[in-house]
C-alpha cells in the first residue's frame, strides 16, 4: 500500500439558535497540493463519523466540506493498480454503503464545495440533501471516464436525478472523452451540480447560514429537473464522440452510457449500485483501465517532477532569439514571448517571411486581447518586445536562443558558426531539429557543449511534448536550462539522446512504415488506417502523413533509412507520397479518395492484401523491436520516457499507456524479448 | 462647517484566546477582518458595496497578514470593487477608535460619505512588541524608563502613583466585569453585533459564535489567589488585566446625504474626541486627561454623559477614573456589559468593540442621549470620544 496521506472525516459540532450543527471536514493533513483523496482508511474514518452521527438525536443539520482549496478529487488512484474483479467490487460496494449512510441521515445535509471536487468528491456531494458552491473551487469534473472506468460510487446514478441526464451524459461521458475537460464553478452551477453559488471570500460561513435557513424553515430548494429531457440527443451525441475518439477500444464510455441512461429512466437506485459495482468489476483489472492509471501518473505526476534535469541553476533568460521565422519559428517565437515576456528577436534571411512572422505574432497576441486574456495594453507592450531582423548583429546578447530553419545540415552548421561569433559566452543554444544529428550540427564550434536539441511538435501551441536532446558532453547547464524553458512554456519535456529523429517520429516511422509496406501486396489505404486505428490509435499512417505533411514526414524516413538501413526503408511507395508534393494522401475536397497521382501509381509487387490482424502484428513488432532498441542504446533511459512522449506527442490514448506499456499488457514483448519494456517499480511508480 | 458623520451599524466576530488552541490559531488576521466586513454589508444591503469610500483599518503590528496597507487588502478581498480604496493605521490600543474618529471626520468635512472603519490584531499570530525595535534612545536619553515598553509594568506604576487603588478594588472591579459580560450574554446583548464564522482547527472546521475570553466561574477567592507576573509583591494579574486576544471587526459610519440615500438607521453622531499624551510610564492614566478635554471642548460634566464604554485594559485604570470623576466602582454608567477584562482585549480592533457596545446600549436604553468611548494607549495616551443619540 502507499504511504500517502490518508483522509480523515473530522466532525465537530455547534450549538445555534436553530440546534445542534455537525461539522464533518474532509482533511488529508497535507496543504492543497496533496489533495483529499478517498481510499480504505478515508471510506473507514468516514464510517466512523456516521457511527456518531446515526444516533445523534440532537444533531439538526450537517455541513460536509473539503480543507482550502480542495474539497475531494475522488478515490485513490495509486490503490487501483492491479486491482482484480472481486477487489475492485469491493471497493465499490464500501462506497456505496458509506455514502448512502450519509444520504440517509435523518437531518438536511449540505455539501459546501469549498475546492478542487473531482470524481469521487462530486459523488459524496452528490449523496448530500443540498449544494453550495464557492465561486473559489477552481475545477469540478468526473474524470473516470478518462481514465477507462466510471463514477462507481453512485455518480452514474445520481447525477441524472440532480441534473438531468443531459448534463449527467456531458459531464461524465463527453467531457472526459474531450482531453478530460473540467468544469469551472460557474458553468457547474448553472449545470445544476450546486443549489447555492456563494463568493469564496465568506464560503463557509454563507453555506452554514444557508444550512440554518433550511433548517428553520426559512429558505427551501426547488429543483426542477426532468432526467429525460435532452437525453436521447445526448445519448447519441456521447456515442458517436466515444466511437470517435477510442473506436471502440475501451469499453468505459459505453458503460458508462447504459447506466446514466438507467438512472435517468428511472431505474431503482439500489439496483443502479450494483450495476456500477459490476460495471467496476468489469472496468477496473482491464488493461484499459490500468494502462490509464499508469498514463496519467506519467503525464501529470512522474514528467512533472523532470526527473532527468540536472541538479544545476538554469540560466536566467532575459533575451529570446528564434533564427528561421518560417510558420513554426513563429509559433516557437510567439510562445516564448507569451510565456516568457522578455524581449525577442524573430531572424530570418527573408523580409517577406519576417513580414509573416510579425502578422501571425501579432495576430496570436490580437486573439488573446479579443477572447479577454490579454490586455490591450500589455499586448501593445508584448509586440514592442519583438524586433523582426536580417541581421545576426540583433541576435547579440541573447540568453536562448532557438534555431528553427529548414532541415539541411549544411545551413544548420554554419548557422550556429554565425551564432558563435555574435552571442555571449554563457548564451544556450537550441535546434529544433528533428532528425538531424546535433553532434554533427555542432562539431566544428568551439563551444559545443552549450547547444541543446528542443524538438517541438505542430502545431506548436496545441502539441504539450518537447523532446528535449542531450547531445553527448553537453553543458549540466544547457540541460538544465532547457529544461527550465519547457517548464515555463507549459510544455512536457522528455528526455532523449542525440539519436536519428529521437523518440516519437522514430517509433511513429518504424510503426507506420511497417504497416505501409502492406502497399505492396495490394491492400487498400483505408483497411491499412481502419487496421491502425483498430488499436485505439487516433489515427492510421495515411491520414497522418497528410496532417504532418507527406515531404516532412519523408525527409524523416530518408534520414531513419540512412541511419538504420537494416530496418527503415524508404520504399517505392513511400518515395512516391513524400515527393509527390500533394497536401495528403486523401483528397479531402473529393469525399476522401486517394490522389489519383498516388493511386494510380502505387507499386503493387504481389496481390496478397495483409488482413487487419497481419498489419498490426507487423507494426507492433516493428515498434516492439524499435522500442527494445532504444532502451537497450540508452536513447532513452526509461520505458517510461518513451510512453510519455508518445502519450503527448504522438497522442497516444491514455488507455494503450502509450506503447511499451501496451506491448507488456498485450504480451508482445513477453513473446518476443521474454521481458517487459517497462520495469521500474512495477510500472506506476518513480 | 461640518457635516454630521454618523454611527450605521457594526459587526466583529467572537474574541478568540491569543493560543494554539484558541478559535482563530489556523485563521489569518485579513480573513477574519473579510468575515467582518461583508457580514457588515450583507447586514447593510442597501448599500452597494462599491459606493464605499474608503476602508480604514486599524493593527498594531502591521507585518504578515497585518500587513499590505490592511484597509486596501481588505477592499479587494472583501469584494468591495477595485474602486474602492482603503489604508492601514495603527494607534496602539486605539487603532480602530481612530480610525473611526477619521472616518467621521472624512465625512464631517465633506470629502467622503460612506467609510469602514475597524481593527483586527491577532495576537496569537502577532505576540506584543515581538515585531518591533525600540530606538536605543529611549532608554539611552532617558526618554523613557524601561518599564514603559511592558503595559503590566505601566499598570504597576499606575497603583504606586494611586494608593487608594488597592488590588483588592481592582479585583472586586475585575469580579464585576465578568458578572456583567455573563449577564449580557445570557440576556443576548453581543448578538446584535457578534457574527458566527467557521475557523479551521486540528479537528476540521468549526463554527464560533461566542467570546472565548470570559471565565463565568471567576470568585473573588480565584481572583485573589493569582500572583502579578509583573512585580514580586505587585498588584495586576492575569485576573485584573485585560487578555491576549484575537479579534476583527468594524463599522459603517455615513453622511446625512447617504443616510437619505440609501433608507439608512443611525444610532448615534459622532459629537468631539480628544487625544491625549501622558507619562509612557503610567499610560493607564490616558483616558482621565483625554475625557476631561473631551467635557471641556463640548461644554459637558461627567454627569451629562449617559454611558461610559472605556477599554479595560487593566482594573486599576478603571479603578482610577471612576475615582477621578467619583463613579462608585460598580455604577451603571460604566461598562454596562462588563469589558476587556473579561471580554479581551486584541489591541487595535478593541475601539471598535467599544462603539459597537455604546451604539448596542442606545438602542436598549432609549433615553440614553450621550455616551463616550474611552481607552489608554500604549507609550502613554488616552483617547476619549463623544456620541449623541442620532
Amino acid at each position: 500500500m502507499s504511504d500517502d496521506p490518508v483522509t480523515r472525516f473530522h466532525l465537530t459540532y455547534a450549538n445555534r439558535p436553530v440546534g445542534r450543527l455537525a461539522l464533518l471536514t474532509m482533511d488529508n493533513g497535507e496543504d492543497h497540493t496533496k489533495p483529499n483523496t478517498f481510499g480504505e482508511q478515508a471510506l473507514a474514518s468516514l464510517s466512523a463519523a456516521l457511527d456518531e452521527l446515526e444516533p445523534a438525536d440532537d444533531v439538526r443539520g450537517l455541513l460536509l466540506t473539503g480543507k482550502p482549496f480542495i474539497f475531494a478529487v475522488g478515490a485513490d488512484l495509486k490503490a487501483f493498480t492491479g486491482m482484480d474483479a472481486d477487489q475492485a467490487r469491493e471497493g465499490g460496494r464500501r462506497g456505496h454503503e458509506a455514502f448512502a449512510r450519509l444520504q440517509e441521515l435523518p437531518f438536511p445535509t449540505v455539501a459546501a464545495i469549498n475546492g478542487a471536487c473531482i470524481g469521487g468528491g462530486m459523488e459524496i456531494a452528490l449523496h448530500c440533501d443540498y449544494r453550495t458552491l464557492s465561486t473559489g473551487a477552481q475545477v469540478l469534473a468526473f474524470s473516470e471516464v478518462f481514465l477507462s472506468i466510471l463514477p462507481a460510487w453512485g455518480g452514474t446514478q445520481l447525477a441524472p436525478r440532480v441534473v438531468g441526464g443531459r448534463n449527467a451524459v456531458e459531464t461524465i461521458v463527453t467531457n472526459p472523452l474531450n482531453n478530460n475537460q473540467m468544469m469551472k464553478p460557474a458553468e457547474a452551477f448553472q449545470r445544476g451540480f450546486a443549489d447555492r453559488y456563494y463568493d469564496s471570500a465568506t464560503f463557509l460561513d454563507d453555506s452554514v447560514a444557508f444550512l440554518e435557513r433550511l433548517i428553520a424553515g426559512e429558505e427551501t430548494v426547488e429543483r426542477a429537473v426532468d432526467p429525460t429531457e435532452g437525453l436521447d440527443e445526448a445519448l447519441a451525441n456521447a456515442r458517436g464522440m466515444a466511437d470517435g475518439k477510442t473506436k471502440g477500444a475501451t469499453r468505459a464510455p459505453y458503460l458508462a452510457l447504459e447506466l446514466v441512461e438507467f438512472a435517468a429512466r428511472g431505474g431503482d437506485l439500489a439496483e443502479g449500485r450494483v450495476r456500477e459495482q459490476d460495471a467496476l468489476a468489469e472496468l477496473l483489472p482491464a488493461r484499459q483501465a490500468q494502462a490509464s492509471i499508469y498514463a496519467f501518473e506519467l503525464t501529470q505526476q512522474r514528467a512533472k517532477k523532470q526527473p532527468w534535469k540536472p541538479d544545476v541553476p538554469p540560466r536566467d533568460i532575459r533575451k529570446v532569439a528564434v533564427i528561421g521565422a518560417g510558420l513554426m519559428g513563429s509559433q516557437i517565437g510567439v510562445l516564448h514571448l507569451q510565456r516568457l515576456e522578455v524581449p525577442l528577436v524573430m531572424k530570418d534571411i527573408d523580409e517577406q517571411v519576417l513580414g509573416h512572422a510579425r502578422e501571425h505574432i501579432e495576430g496570436e497576441l490580437d486573439k488573446r486581447v479579443a477572447k479577454g486574456r490579454l490586455s490591450d495594453g500589455k499586448a501593445r507592450f508584448l509586440k514592442g518586445l519583438v524586433t523582426y531582423t536580417t541581421s545576426y548583429d540583433e541576435v547579440a546578447g541573447a540568453d536562448w536562443v532557438a534555431e528553427a530553419v529548414v532541415e539541411r545540415m549544411e545551413l544548420k552548421q554554419r548557422l550556429f558558426a554565425d551564432l558563435e561569433q555574435v552571442v555571449d559566452e554563457g548564451a544556450i543554444l537550441a535546434t529544433n531539429t528533428s532528425s538531424l544529428s546535433i553532434a554533427e550540427m555542432t562539431a566544428d564550434l568551439a563551444r559545443p557543449e552549450r547547444v541543446v536539441g528542443f524538438h517541438f511538435f505542430t502545431p506548436v501551441p496545441m502539441m504539450p511534448l518537447v523532446e528535449v536532446i542531450r547531445p553527448d558532453g553537453v553543458a549540466d547547464e544547457a540541460m538544465a536550462t532547457a529544461f527550465e524553458v519547457a517548464k515555463r512554456l507549459r510544455k512536457t519535456a522528455v528526455q532523449c539522446a542525440d539519436a536519428p529523429a529521437f523518440i516519437v517520429n522514430r517509433l511513429m516511422l518504424r510503426f507506420n512504415g511497417e504497416a505501409t509496406k502492406a502497399l505492396r501486396y495490394g491492400t487498400d489505404f483505408k483497411d491499412i488506417d481502419r487496421a491502425i486505428e483498430g488499436l485505439g490509435l487516433p489515427m492510421g499512417p495515411f491520414i497522418l502523413f497528410g496532417l504532418v505533411g507527406l515531404e516532412v514526414a519523408y525527409h524523416t524516413g530518408v534520414a531513419l533509412a540512412t541511419a538504420f538501413p537494416d530496418r527503415f526503408e524508404v520504399d517505392d511507395n513511400f518515395h512516391l507520397m513524400g515527393t509527390s508534393g500533394l497536401p495528403g494522401v486523401y483528397d479531402w475536397s473529393a469525399g476522401g479518395e486517394v490522389y489519383p497521382e498516388i493511386r494510380d501509381n502505387l507499386v503493387v509487387e504481389e496481390h496478397a492484401p495483409w488482413t487487419g490482424e497481419q498489419i498490426q502484428r507487423a507494426a507492433l513488432e516493428a515498434v516492439a523491436d524499435e522500442a527494445r532498441r532504444m532502451l537497450d542504446d540508452g536513447v532513452v533511459a526509461d520505458a517510461r520516457d518513451i510512453d510519455t512522449a508518445m502519450l503527448l506527442g504522438a497522442g497516444y490514448p491514455f488507455f494503450n499507456g502509450g506503447i511499451c506499456r501496451y506491448l507488456d499488457q498485450t504480451g508482445v514483448s513477453h513473446e518476443l524479448f521474454g521481458r517487459p519494456l517497462v520495469t521500474a517499480h512495477d510500472g506506476a511508480r518513480d | 462647517m461640518t457635516a454630521d458623520a454618523y454611527y450605521i451599524d457594526g459587526v466583529r466576530l467572537p474574541i478568540g484566546r491569543a493560543r494554539d488552541t484558541g478559535y482563530y490559531a489556523h485563521t489569518r488576521a485579513d480573513d477574519l477582518s473579510v468575515r467582518a466586513i461583508r457580514a457588515l454589508l450583507e447586514r447593510q444591503s442597501s448599500v452597494p458595496p462599491d459606493r464605499i469610500d474608503d476602508v480604514a483599518w486599524a493593527a498594531t503590528a502591521q507585518v504578515g497578514d497585518q500587513g499590505l496597507t490592511l484597509g486596501r487588502s481588505l477592499a479587494i478581498l472583501a469584494g468591495l470593487g477595485n474602486q474602492v480604496p482603503g489604508y492601514a493605521l495603527d494607534r496602539m490600543c486605539a487603532g480602530a477608535l481612530t480610525a473611526i474618529v477619521n472616518a467621521g471626520n472624512a465625512i464631517r468635512v465633506g470629502a467622503q460619505d460612506l467609510v469602514l472603519a475597524g481593527g483586527v490584531e491577532h495576537m496569537g499570530g502577532h505576540p506584543m512588541a515581538a515585531e518591533v525595535d525600540p530606538n536605543p534612545r529611549f532608554l539611552s536619553d532617558n526618554l523613557v524608563d524601561t518599564s514603559a515598553l511592558v503595559m503590566g509594568s505601566t499598570a504597576e506604576n499606575l497603583h504606586d502613583e494611586h494608593p487608594d487603588v488597592t488590588r483588592e478594588r481592582c479585583d472586586e472591579f475585575a469580579l464585576l466585569s465578568q458578572e456583567r459580560t455573563a449577564k449580557a450574554q445570557a440576556d443576548g446583548v453581543f448578538a446584535s453585533h457578534v457574527v458566527p464564522v467557521t475557523v479551521r482547527s486540528a479537528e476540521g472546521w468549526r463554527l464560533v459564535d461566542v467570546d472565548e475570553h470570559p471565565r463565568p466561574g471567576t470568585t473573588p477567592e480565584s481572583l485573589a489567589q493569582l500572583e502579578s507576573p509583573f512585580r514580586p509583591g505587585g498588584r495586576v494579574t492575569a485576573g485584573n488585566s485585560a487578555g491576549l486576544n484575537d479579534g476583527a471587526g468594524g463599522v459603517l459610519l455615513a453622511s446625512g446625504s447617504a443616510v437619505e440615500e440609501y433608507g439608512l438607521e443611525p444610532t448615534m453622531r459622532l459629537i468631539d474626541y480628544a487625544f491625549v499624551g501622558v507619562e509612557p510610564e503610567t499610560m493607564g492614566y490616558g483616558p482621565i486627561p483625554a475625557t476631561e478635554r473631551l467635557l471641556e471642548r463640548t461644554g459637558l460634566s461627567i454627569d451629562d454623559v449617559d454611558v461610559i464604554e472605556m477599554n479595560e485594559a487593566f482594573a486599576v485604570q478603571c479603578v482610577a477614573f471612576l475615582d477621578h470623576f467619583g463613579l462608585p466602582i460598580d455604577t451603571d454608567k460604566v461598562n454596562p456589559y462588563g469589558g476587556a477584562i473579561s471580554m479581551g482585549h486584541p489591541l487595535a480592533f478593541s475601539g471598535a468593540r467599544l462603539a459597537m457596545q455604546l451604539a448596542t446600549y442606545f438602542d436598549r436604553h432609549p433615553d440614553a442621549r450621550r455616551g463616550v468611548t474611552t481607552m489608554c494607549i500604549g507609550l502613554g495616551m488616552g483617547a476619549a470620544v463623544l456620541w449623541e443619540r442620532a
